[in-house]
């Protein structure tokens, strides 16, 4: 089972889905309850199988509540757009960080975490995520283009 | 000040952390089967034999009432347990009116859910149901609705609880502003929360 330092890991990366302590709290609950009764014989990779149970179960919590999360993730495996400008050189306040990531999407954020949390590779994130490598230099490249909107517009305060 | 963008998203979820008592009712989900981290396991043996030590006097010295303090402890937190499911509302993962069907999904369950003589079917409607934990153990969470009143309530259902020794009397508290009830039915532990 999973000891205090996963469990730390993973309620974080369910606070990146949720951007709340409450509602990351409630998904990790329901995903180690149900990775406790699911076959584990065949697992090889527990953390990125528990990755998934708790992606899952996001989606299936927030299907009913808000549409338009699905729609964004469906959105994912639409338009390859190559050459993406790295998130690398963007600098921002720390004070800013926590409005910034409120106006992002819950798959933008997610790729947030992978990138600066866990420091994944966009191989990485496309193995644990189960989506073509392609589609993500998409999404990287979309979510520049909108980072660069709140940052070079200063919106950032406005809320 | 700035920074680059990946330093501040790594500040901001590393200091994101889980209170003392989520982290304990997670790890209480889990059981027994909690990995040790090498921290852990190096001092294990210390705290074995404390334990032993102290286990020892408990034992010796205790009065004869500690089965009683025991038991109303478990009984505490298990009152405190399924109130705070209930207030999370977690959500249900069947929507059936059919109880029959709530068990047919419940289907991993050590044990076998009943009709409760304290529910009858005339007076009360099943709304759905839903995996939970009762002091680590897994159980069943069954939303149903009072007929006459309209009032919903979550209805538990476990395997009584190791060291919990049941009587037949029903408990019935106040707690965080919601009534719950518990009690022992068909060799189950069943608790109500209004």
């Amino acid at each position: 089972m999973f000891a205090e330092a996963d469990l730390s890991r993973y309620f974080r990366y369910a606070v990146s889905l949720t951007e709340n302590e409450d509602d990351a709290f409630d998904l990790l609950q329901q995903s180690v309850e149900k990775y406790l009764r699911s076959d584990l014989s065949d697992v090889k990779k527990p953390t990125s199988y528990f990755y998934r149970i708790v992606r899952n179960q996001f989606i299936d919590n927030y299907r009913q509540k808000n549409s338009r999360v699905m729609e964004e993730y469906d959105d994912f495996n639409t338009v390859v757009e190559m050459n993406p400008r790295t998130l690398e050189d963007i600098y921002i306040d720390q004070d800013e960080i926590t409005i910034l990531l409120e106006k992002l999407n819950p798959p933008d954020r997610e790729l947030l975490y992978f990138w600066a949390v866990e420091e994944y590779t966009i191989d990485e994130i496309s193995k644990l995520l189960n989506t073509p490598r392609g589609t993500l230099v998409s999404r990287i490249h979309r979510l520049r283009k909108k980072l660069d909107t709140h940052l070079d517009q200063g919106n950032l305060r406005a809320g | 000040m700035k920074v680059t963008l990946k330093k501040a998203v790594q500040k901001h979820y590393t200091e994101t952390q889980l209170s003392t008592e989520k982290m304990a009712l997670l790890k209480q989900i889990q059981g027994t089967n909690k990995v040790s981290t090498p921290k852990e396991r190096f001092l294990s043996p210390k705290i074995w034999k404390s334990m032993v030590a102290v286990a020892a006097m408990f034992i010796l010295f205790l009065p004869l009432g500690l089965g009683l303090l025991n038991k109303n402890s478990i009984q505490n937190e298990i009152l405190s347990e399924v109130v705070y499911n209930h207030t999370r509302d977690m959500g249900l993962e069947i929507q059936t009116a059919s109880f029959d069907s709530v068990k047919k999904y419940l289907s991993k369950l050590d044990f076998q859910l009943i009709n409760s003589s304290f529910l009858p079917e005339d007076e009360w409607t099943v709304l759905g149901g839903r995996y939970c934990s009762i002091q680590g153990k897994l159980a069943a969470l069954i939303q149903v609705q009072n007929k006459e009143s309209g009032v919903i309530c979550s209805f538990y259902q476990s395997k009584i609880p190791e060291g919990f020794d049941p009587d037949s009397q029903m408990v019935e508290k106040f707690l965080d502003g919601v009534n719950v009830k518990l009690w022992f039915e068909k060799g189950l532990l069943l608790a109500i929360v209004v």
